[in-house]
């Protein structure tokens, strides 16, 4: 009876009931949950990023897109007394709507041409913040607003707030990433030309790809920008999309749980590093670099591949025993 | 009424003229085949009709309906498939999953259901993999479907894409060199198949170097040559022409 139990869906189980349980194990550590909870919203930022490049696109507006849904939120609760879960949506679609638009014109350009005209998209971006919206960026962001009991001005409570979401997001990506949606995806990705042979509308689904991950963008930038209670233009910049496409990469994007193992690998890490007598964190950078290089070389298709690659050998090993005792 | 016309088909690239005023007729049920020598501009046509490309001069209807320069996966969904000369297919996707891939206009699918996987869409899907499977059996390959497409042999990616040319059941294939470097055991098997699709209902545009195999299989030829048609008619007809000789041998007029 236990053998049919899925031995995946058992572990997630695990994984998440322990993440739930935390909090109360941690009371004491308001460190550790910050570093979490920066993880989870982070993920819910890479996911994104992931599903655009997924249609074969690398978007360097990824990080600008999380500044759009960040200002969007910001601005209408900060300076309009808006509720933040009013403009938690909002948050999200207005970097979905800007990504249809910025992709109507852009998305004709492969590769290389797409990235360089997101990039520029990012720059324009943040040197407008400064100027529409002053250059210190915006202070005093309140937290959401309680709902039926729930403060959120606690770490504990907005670790459970992000906690939920990036849930919520890892289920989305899931279901793209196993439906049909999923699948042509990929064939857009893989040959655009064969895609459109067979009635692909190429463009129209490297868009939505485009708008979806947009919208995870934004409605993380504003996660995170309500929990820091400020924003300032920088927070959205070239080093931010550096490090999206880090995470990305080193944790794999050929599945959905990619940014999952990428961004606990990297923003976990320092919690470790910090045990190292006279550790400088200057010397992070570094050491990111360094283990970007070992994975491309060494680990193909990240860590999700990698994991991957494990998994199989051992089921084949599983099968070789089965064998042997059939054949006793 | 012809099911495709070509009226006057122009491309230019810069100053070169990759076709010069074509006009081409399909008739319904048909097998033709469209030869000529290297950079006659044959695959220009393919890539014109499928809307790969724009004409610069000329239009194509099909069905009696203006297509040109319609992106191509609405030609698609008009009812013309076409395949490509140098093997495209889906790296990484399994035989299945790209035939599943590739039922895209006929699965009936939409986002939601998809996204969601409601009871609904599992039937639709299902749908699709009997359909995906059907195919692959008419071809020849079900027995590989659950192998990746590009780790497959030469012969049965030819085969393969073929099979994505007809998961959406079109009126019109067009197959641009179905049978280059195949043996010729295989390059007969595929000419049979070809005559299959046709009894299926679809009428076929073959663009293809190999004589032998083209003269066997269509009713009708149309010769190319610097981008302009030079001889069109049955086989035995375009044996005989001497514009298509001299073409061909590239030497005297005075072949007889």
């Amino acid at each position: 009876m236990l053998s049919r139990i899925n031995p995946t869906i058992l572990v997630t189980l695990l994984a998440i009931d322990a993440l739930f349980l935390v909090p109360n194990i941690m009371t004491s550590s308001p460190y550790h949950l910050m570093v979490l909870t920066n993880i989870f919203i982070y993920i819910v930022v890479v996911s994104g990023f992931r599903l655009v490049a997924t249609a074969g696109q690398l978007s360097m507006a990824h990080s600008a897109f999380m500044g759009i849904g960040a200002y969007t939120s910001a601005l209408l609760v900060a300076r309009l007394g808006w509720n933040f879960w009013d403009s938690l949506y909002l948050a999200g679609i207005v970097p979905a709507i800007i990504a249809v638009v910025l992709g109507r014109i852009t998305l004709r350009l492969r590769w290389i041409y797409f990235a360089i005209a997101t990039f520029a998209f990012a720059i324009l971006l943040l040197k407008g913040w400064g100027t529409l919206f002053g250059r210190v960026g915006i202070p005093n962001i309140p937290p959401p607003n309680p709902i039926g009991g729930w403060e959120f001005s606690s770490r504990a409570s907005y670790y459970y707030l992000a906690l939920v979401i990036m849930l919520v997001t890892m289920l989305v990506m899931y279901r793209l990433d196993r439906s049909r949606f999923g699948l042509t995806l990929r064939c857009v990705a893989a040959n655009g030309a064969l895609s459109g042979a067979v009635g692909i509308n190429a463009m129209g689904y490297q868009i939505a790809a485009f708008a979806i991950g947009s919208f995870f963008a934004g409605t993380a930038g504003a996660l995170h920008v309500h929990w820091l209670r400020f924003l300032e233009p920088n927070m959205f910049s070239f080093t931010a999309m550096l490090y999206i496409i880090l995470y990305a990469v080193v944790g794999g994007m050929k599945s959905f749980m990619g940014p999952v193992y990428g961004c606990f690998l990297f923003m976990g890490m320092p919690v470790f590093l910090k045990y190292i007598p006279n550790y400088d964190p200057k010397v992070e950078p570094l050491i990111y670099g360094g283990i970007l290089l070992l994975a491309v070389r060494f680990m193909p298709g990240g860590i999700s591949a990698f994991l991957q690659r494990v998994a199989e050998a051992l089921k084949g090993l599983h099968r070789k025993k089965g064998k042997e005792y059939a054949a006793t | 009424m012809p099911l495709l016309e070509l009226r006057g088909l122009t491309k230019h690239f810069g100053g070169l003229v990759a076709l010069y005023d074509l006009h081409l007729d399909v008739t319904e049920g048909e097998i033709l085949g469209i030869i000529g020598p290297n950079g006659a501009g044959k695959t220009t046509v393919f890539n014109l009709i499928s809307g790969v490309y724009k004409p610069t001069r000329g239009r194509v209807v099909f069905k009696g309906r203006d297509i040109t320069g319609l992106r191509p996966d609405k030609i698609a969904r008009r009812g013309i498939v076409r395949t490509f000369q140098n093997i495209a297919l889906w790296q990484d996707l399994t035989v299945m999953d790209t035939m599943r891939a590739a039922c895209h206009l006929v699965s009936g699918t939409d986002f939601f259901g998809t996204f969601l996987n409601t009871p609904a869409n599992l039937r639709k899907e299902k749908i699709v993999d009997e359909k995906a499977l059907e195919i692959l059996r008419f071809v020849g390959m079900d027995h590989l479907k659950d192998q990746v497409a590009e780790t497959t042999s030469h012969g049965y990616q030819r085969l393969l894409s073929i099979a994505i040319g007809l998961a959406s059941k079109p009126s019109l294939l067009l197959l641009d060199e179905p049978v280059t470097a195949l043996s010729p055991e295989r390059v007969v098997a595929i000419m049979n198949l070809i005559r299959k699709i046709r009894e299926e209902g679809t009428t076929v545009v073959i663009i293809e170097h190999n004589m032998r195999a083209i003269f066997g299989v269509c009713d009708r030829l149309a010769v190319l040559n610097y981008g302009a048609k030079i001889a069109e008619g049955s086989p035995a007809e375009i044996r005989e022409n001497k514009d298509v000789i001299v073409a061909y041998s590239g030497a005297r007029k005075d072949v007889s």
